[in-house]
């Protein structure tokens, strides 16, 4: 198995990062539309289905591990709010792109291939 | 945001979220709470650029989005509307069926019998934001019963926001428990005609926030807690 790790955020991506979560936290929530990654949990003790899946989850649960540890370090004392205001900033930066086809199966750039 | 509550510590919390996020378990939501008519053409184009990427998530296959079953190549979404507002129905509705989404009205549910001389100041007391502009001048700013009826019958689905908007807490005794889930249980049969399947606190207290209103929740017929991390099945 390959053993590797990610270097750590660049000071100047872990401040554009908290700037950003500062601008989304700023805004009137009473009349806008906020997108969310909400994750999927069984509390009745089935057992889950294996989930066939294209990757977006592993990359999102990726970035906010990273934003934890590197929010960590300017701020130990992390709490619930954080974490809401993490995800919405992912979700602000990634909702629409993970949600892109693939190229090849983005049928309207291969009319071709659909007809 | 408000004051948001978690069952564990914020490393169990990380931890599960991580988890999850990463065998793709997740839902795609979009929060909105009033709607009002000077941001329709806003709301329009955010939901012209969903119907080109997402499929809607409706009563019908809200299970398999949420057990991954889902089998549609485009990712499903959710448009959750908060409140139970008037202007979700003015405003809103007419938008997401023009693009073929479906709305999921989170109603606390003794809000639409709140007479309308008064539902401002009840509004106020709940922590109900309404718009900075008043669309609806000495008018009701709740939907109604029938119209959530006429909704639900569209194919829209309906959530139970607690009975007064509720913020759940460890400590809650459980005769307000009673009233928050049990009480608005009936009261959205009774105004839907049809039982609620999903419930959400004020701030989004997940399972394990209060163990009494988790075992309340299941012994209403509630199957779904929306929260603000997760979905959780309950039942």
């Amino acid at each position: 198995m390959i053993n590797f790790s990610l270097p750590p955020l660049p000071v100047e991506e872990v401040d554009a990062r908290l700037a950003d979560m500062d601008r989304l936290g700023s805004r009137d929530y009473a009349e806008i539309g906020v997108p969310m990654f909400l994750v999927a949990e069984d509390l009745t003790g089935q057992s889950p289905r294996p989930v066939i899946h294209d990757g977006s989850g592993r990359i999102l649960a990726m970035l906010l591990a990273e934003g934890v540890e590197a929010l960590r370090l300017r701020r130990p004392d992390l709490g619930a709010d954080d974490i809401a205001r993490l995800i919405e900033a992912l979700a602000d930066r990634h909702f629409l792109s993970l949600a892109t086809p693939a190229f090849s199966r983005a049928a309207d750039l291969h009319p071709v291939e659909a007809a | 945001m408000g004051e948001l509550l978690l069952p564990g510590s914020f490393d169990e919390t990380l931890a599960a979220l991580v988890r999850g996020l990463s065998a793709g378990r997740m839902l795609r939501v979009v929060n909105f709470h009033a709607t009002p008519s000077y941001r329709r053409e806003e709301y329009r184009k955010q939901f012209a650029a969903y119907a080109g990427l997402f499929t809607p998530i409706t009563p019908d296959n809200f299970a398999s989005a949420f057990d991954g079953t889902w089998s549609d190549p485009r990712p499903g979404l959710m448009p959750v509307l908060f409140e139970g507002f008037r202007d979700n129905v003015d405003v809103m509705l007419p938008v997401l069926e023009e693009f073929g989404f479906k709305g999921w009205f989170f109603v606390p549910s003794a809000f639409p019998a709140v007479v309308p001389a008064i539902q401002r100041s009840y509004a106020k007391a709940h922590k109900l934001h309404l718009p900075k502009r008043d669309e609806y001048p000495d008018e009701r700013v709740v939907m109604t019963w029938d119209e959530g009826r006429s909704i639900a019958a569209r194919g829209h689905g309906f959530a139970c926001h607690s009975r007064s908007h509720f913020e759940l807490t460890p400590e809650t005794p459980d005769h307000v428990l009673w009233d928050e889930i049990h009480t608005a249980a009936n009261e959205m049969r009774a105004g839907l005609g049809q039982p609620a399947e999903i419930f959400c606190w004020l701030h989004g207290a997940e399972a394990g926030v209060n163990p009494r209103a988790d075992a309340m929740l299941r012994e209403a017929g509630f199957r779904y807690l929306f929260s603000n991390f997760k979905v959780q099945r309950l039942a």
